[in-house]
């Protein structure tokens, strides 16, 4: 069937594909460094399925593997049951946000999503495309500036939108939520929602942050070190994860308000602990937040800035709380 | 939903999408994306300014013929033949010192430059097929390069006539065959080299190290050494034809055992291995 615009909606009806990436005892390494070893998952049509893990955990590795950047050289990668990496015809179905900024320097905004799209689409869906994605992503406004002069923020919701512009069956995100602000990772949680809704997308969403994956996914995969250690719903990985206290890192100019806004409207559950400290590269303020229960935590911090108009420029977990997990899990 | 729209469910979209193709639906399928490529290659070029960096080196020599040319004439530029100046700077400074150098420059943003700001990833992981994307890469470079010196060069052989000693632009028509027959050594030369730099700039880092070696090698010190007499270095081969076209203006001491048939097979066939390598290389290639 066709939605308003004339793009094709995906229909629930079929089984044939509900698995549509599956790794079958994959390993990979690069020289003596083990990426992925004997990792074994599936992604089920349909669902957003969260990819969680540490930083080096494989994450990356097996993304490349089924988008058909790299082979494993042990076991099956497949996609929609053929090897990605010899079957190009398979990209029609996928879009692809890298973790990396791919951007050739030259592009404007609205001209980075119309060449892109060319590839998928034709002339005149491209340019409506463009145009439809650029307003999803909010960025409208700065459609016929160069990208180079982009914030980071504003540059992830390129990332973003360039993978949604032919409304692909599965949309793999490495880390796509890196460098966004509460309110802007609250809009984009709703924007993969609404192609999971609309499209009948399948998402396949890397991270490193359990509570961010946990409000969209539907199923989680867990990875470490190169291997898959658990495949489940998000519940069950929090109940794994319960006890472990998390590291949050917030990097903002005026990080005394910030603290003070923190302390004085949460209690020691909520806020536990924080630090400052400054970005070694960028010298920016940083404050570390440690925290036993981290949904309330990003729900009040979304709240303050909000309400104070205080600009965040980063905010993300340290692997400190992950690492707890994994550790329990692997060695008990 | 509708009768069509029942007809257009997920599992006919997905298997229409992967079923395999004729050569026929493959050729069509691809030659959109192959054209896309070509215009962001073009494009790509463009913005990256290069190409005004190498126009700009190769007019830092035109005040230095100035010079000669009047230091010869004891105080004017009269050019007797500017036919054989046209050619002399050709072949005496443009080819020899800043051309190879040239092809590699124009070839770096859609060589190394899109491994490294990874774009070219995000090109791949698009239904374009690897050797497709490759050919775009392939022509793009070779049109830039050789659209680019065409330029060059004309603008040179525009200032030999300006300054005949016969007149303003005397024998400029009379002389275009000359221009034609560099024009075509000029083709040849383009076809060997840039795909060689792009191929090459595409391996990486140490490709481009050695591009860079293979480039000062080749044009300032394997004279040096033996091989400047041998019939398998590119410039040995273009020198030998163009003795052919251009009897009257050059006379290169190519290798004696280079014959001008095996010249022309070695540069029609060196283009085309260099192509089919990097196809191969391409579709083998992986993006850690």
């Amino acid at each position: 069937m066709e939605d308003d615009n004339g793009g094709i909606i995906m229909s629930k009806d079929s089984n044939k594909f509900d698995v549509i990436a599956k790794l079958d005892h994959v390993t990979k390494a690069f020289g003596e460094v083990v990426a992925v070893s004997e990792a074994s998952f599936s992604v089920e049509k349909g669902k957003i399925t969260g990819f969680l893990g540490p930083n080096g955990a494989g994450k990356t590795t097996s993304i490349k593997m089924i988008l058909g950047l790299t082979r494993p050289q042990k076991g099956r990668v497949t996609l929609f049951g053929k090897d990605p990496f010899y079957k190009s015809s398979l990209k029609q179905l996928i879009g692809y946000i890298p973790e990396v900024e791919a951007f050739p320097k030259w592009m404007k905004a609205r001209d980075y999503f119309y060449w892109l799209g060319r590839f998928q689409l034709t002339k005149e869906e491209a340019i409506r495309r463009a145009d439809e994605v650029l307003e999803e992503i909010g960025l409208e406004n700065v459609a016929n500036k160069r990208i180079k002069e982009f914030s980071k923020g504003m540059k992830q919701r390129m990332k973003i939108g360039q993978a949604l512009l032919h409304k692909p069956v599965l949309i793999i995100g490495d880390e796509p939520f890196n460098g966004l602000d509460p309110v802007v990772r609250r809009t984009m949680f709703d924007l993969f929602k609404d192609y999971a809704r609309m499209y009948n997308s399948t998402f396949l969403i890397s991270s490193h942050i359990l509570f961010e994956i946990e409000k969209i996914s539907e199923t989680v995969i867990l990875m470490y070190k190169g291997r898959t250690i658990a495949q489940g719903s998000p519940i069950r990985i929090r109940e794994m994860i319960g006890d472990q206290p998390h590291s949050i890192q917030i990097t903002v100019k005026d990080s005394k308000k910030l603290s003070t806004l923190l302390i004085n409207n949460a209690n020691e559950e909520v806020v536990s602990q924080i630090k400052f400290q400054k970005d070694i590269r960028s010298n920016e303020n940083q404050l570390i937040v440690l925290t036993n229960e981290p949904r309330e935590f990003y729900s009040l911090v979304t709240d303050l800035v909000c309400d104070h108009e205080i600009p965040i420029i980063e905010i993300k977990a340290t692997d400190e709380g992950l690492e707890n997990l994994y550790k329990t899990l692997t060695i008990g | 939903m509708t009768n069509i729209e029942e007809e257009i469910n997920s599992t006919q979209y997905i298997e229409d999408i992967i079923r395999p193709k004729s050569v026929k639906e493959l050729v069509l399928g691809q030659q959109d994306k192959l054209i896309n490529s070509i215009k962001i290659g073009f494009k790509t070029l463009f913005y990256s300014k290069k190409w005004l960096i190498y126009i700009a080196l190769a007019f830092i020599f035109l005040p230095v013929i100035i010079l000669i040319e009047i230091v010869i004439e004891g105080g004017t530029i009269e050019i007797k033949r500017p036919d054989e100046a046209f050619v002399d700077v050709i072949f005496g400074i443009l080819f020899p010192l800043i051309f190879v150098f040239g092809c590699l420059l124009l070839s770096l943003p859609l060589s190394a430059d899109e491994i490294s700001d990874h774009s070219i990833e995000l090109y791949l992981v698009r239904p374009i097929k690897r050797e497709v994307y490759w050919l775009s890469r392939w022509i793009v470079v070779n049109v830039v390069v050789y659209c680019v010196n065409i330029i060059i060069y004309f603008v040179y052989y525009l200032f030999v006539h300006a300054f005949a000693e016969q007149g303003v632009f005397a024998g400029i028509e009379e002389n275009l065959f000359v221009f034609g027959k560099v024009a075509i050594i000029l083709l040849l030369a383009t076809l060997i080299y840039s795909g060689t730099f792009l191929l090459v700039g595409m391996i990486g880092n140490r490709g481009l190290l050695l591009s860079f070696m293979l480039a000062i090698f080749e044009l300032f010190f394997i004279g040096l050494f033996y091989l400047n007499k041998n019939p398998y270095i590119p410039q040995n081969n273009l020198y030998e034809i163009a003795n052919d076209l251009l009897p009257n203006h050059v006379d290169f001491d190519t290798p004696d055992d280079l014959e001008l048939l095996n010249a022309w097979i070695y540069v029609t066939i060196f283009p085309i291995v260099v192509f089919v390598v990097g196809a191969f290389y391409l579709r083998m290639r992986e993006f850690k």
